[in-house]
């Protein structure tokens, strides 16, 4: 991973929660619960500005890297129907032991400014071999 | 944590598939079993936030959502089609395991005073 790509701006977009979004979601969670669970986790991260924004903005080999963790703070849920704005950055890029870590925010903010919620979610990529 | 451990589950294909549609991630490790086969696993893996999902869904199905304030996910080990995830309460949060006992993530929450019990 590069680790000059910390603090850097990845995407930046408006969005539409579109009730179609939310009714797919609901239905690859499959549950009772799923249309309220939905509301508090779709996720635009491999939409915001095309498919490889994160790999390529964090510099990352896909060959070498998994999903380590996410995290959620909630302000509201989504609300279908309505229009958010994503900024996505990395917020950090480190290395520990034989790892690097990868960490990316996406903030959604509501058409008032207020923050709806951010989620971040840190890669980890194993060090090439010599 | 003040809820009670249930499932999720099994996780099948088509839920991954309906996943990535409904994300737009069709990483293929996720919806092409060869490649996933060739990259040495016994087959397509569901998503983290997936499992994540499933796991935060448990939470709403007993609280609501708007119990919810934040969430801090590890994921630990990979969720296979077949497999029948355990959502099992913690101090901290919850747990999500398989039937074997091997935890696949573990899931640190913060929830509204009211349903802390606080």
């Amino acid at each position: 991973m590069d680790e000059g790509a910390k603090g850097r701006t990845l995407a930046e977009a408006d969005l539409a929660v579109t009730p179609e979004l939310l009714v797919r979601l609901t239905g690859a969670l499959g549950t009772d619960s799923g249309a309220r669970t939905a509301t508090l986790v779709p996720s635009f991260a491999a939409t915001v500005g095309g498919e490889t924004t994160v790999v390529d903005g964090l510099g990352m080999d896909l060959s070498r890297a998994l999903l380590g963790g996410l995290g959620y703070e909630w302000e509201r849920p989504f609300v279908a129907g309505e229009t958010v704005h994503v900024r996505v950055t990395v917020d950090d890029v480190f290395t520990k032991g034989s790892n690097q870590f990868g960490v990316v925010v996406a903030e959604y903010t509501g058409s008032d400014g207020a923050l709806v919620q951010r989620q971040s979610i840190t890669f980890v990529e194993r060090v090439a071999q010599a | 944590m003040n809820i009670e451990e249930c499932t999720r589950g099994p996780v099948n294909r088509v839920q991954i598939a309906r996943y990535a549609g409904a994300v737009d991630d069709y990483n293929p490790v996720h919806v092409d079993e060869e490649f996933a086969k060739a990259a040495g696993l016994p087959s397509v893996i569901a998503h983290g936030p997936l499992t994540i999902a499933l796991a935060l869904d448990a939470v709403v199905a007993q609280l609501g959502p708007a119990a919810l304030r934040s969430a801090t996910a590890r994921l630990s080990a990979p969720v296979f089609p077949g497999d029948v995830l355990l959502v099992v309460p913690t101090d901290a949060g919850v747990e999500v395991r398989k039937a074997s006992g091997t935890v696949v993530a573990t899931v640190a929450l913060t929830l509204a005073p009211a349903a802390d019990g606080a």
